[in-house]
């Protein structure tokens, strides 16, 4: 499954999911799906959660909205943006999830870029840990089905 | 470059969604009426009294009985899913294993170029849970 289709198959079970609850939560998660450049990221970013959303739900989504962001400001060669948007997202909260792995390899990323290599290993560490929690709940899954 | 940063696997999209979706339950339960008015018919009438469903009898009701080729065709399908399921977790597990690897291999490459100990010592620990990994993968899905 291509990552694209992932995270639109995430945002459509999530609106989905909204249509139960408030407008508001499927206006916020439909602008989460739209920003696709930096000021829409950035206003999405500012954007208050819908009350009633789960934390976790909300969390996951403003994760890969700040990544999304971060890799771009990245990508352009603002490393201190990128750096510091990884770092406000990830004081938001933090899981064992692809989400978070992403946002402490940005942020390394961002730091190898601003000539600080050993602090981008703690991140790239961070980020090596969660892959390994996922392997191990992936392989569970996989001996849980034999 | 790393190349570990990616998008959500299907097994976390499919457990948000549960999540999601879990605020939704009793909202698109039909009721008995809507279904009689719809043309539905049943075997027996169903009366809920606070959730208990009491049956009363007012049609013969004949048990299903599987055949032989029903079995094996259920067994096939069982065995099917359990496949895909298997090959969808070990398609996971070799994902998360080469993001752990690249990662590791970044670090030592940091380590290798700064001498510092404390990077030294995420190379090692890194280099550790790759060879782990490689080996639990391997044991698991090969």
């Amino acid at each position: 499954m291509t990552a694209v289709l992932r995270l639109v198959l995430l945002l459509s079970v999530l609106v989905l999911a909204a249509g139960c609850g408030e407008a508001a939560t499927a206006t916020w998660l439909e602008s989460a799906r739209s920003a696709d450049d930096r000021a829409s990221r950035e206003a999405f970013l500012d954007e208050g959660v819908p009350p009633g959303m789960q934390p976790d739900d909300a969390r996951v989504v403003r994760h890969d909205v700040a990544y999304q962001l971060a890799r771009e400001l990245l990508d352009g060669g603002d490393a201190q943006g990128a750096g510091a948007i990884a770092t406000e997202a990830l004081n938001e909260g933090r899981a064992d999830d692809v989400f978070t792995a992403n946002l402490f390899v940005v942020r390394g990323q961002a730091l190898e870029a601003l000539g600080e290599p050993v602090r981008a290993t703690l991140d790239y560490h961070e980020a090596l840990m969660i892959n390994e929690t996922l392997l191990e709940a992936a392989l569970a899954a996989e001996g849980d089905e034999e | 470059m790393t190349g570990a940063a990616r998008r959500p696997t299907l097994v976390t999209l499919v457990m948000v969604g549960f999540v999601g979706l879990a605020g939704c339950g009793g909202a698109a339960a039909p009721d008995a009426s809507t279904e009689r008015a719809a043309g539905g018919e049943m075997a027996t009438d169903e009366a809920d009294y606070g959730g208990a469903a009491v049956r009363t009898e007012t049609t013969t009701a004949e048990p299903m009985v599987a055949t032989d080729d029903d079995w094996d065709a259920l067994l096939e399908a069982d065995g099917a899913m359990d496949e895909a399921l298997e090959l969808a977790a070990c398609g996971d597990a070799a994902d998360h294993l080469e993001h752990l690897c690249d990662l590791a291999e970044r670090i030592c490459a940091i380590a290798e170029e700064t001498e510092d100990s404390a990077a030294a010592d995420r190379c090692s620990d890194g280099t550790m849970r790759c060879a782990r990994g490689r080996e639990a993968v391997a044991d698991a899905c090969d």
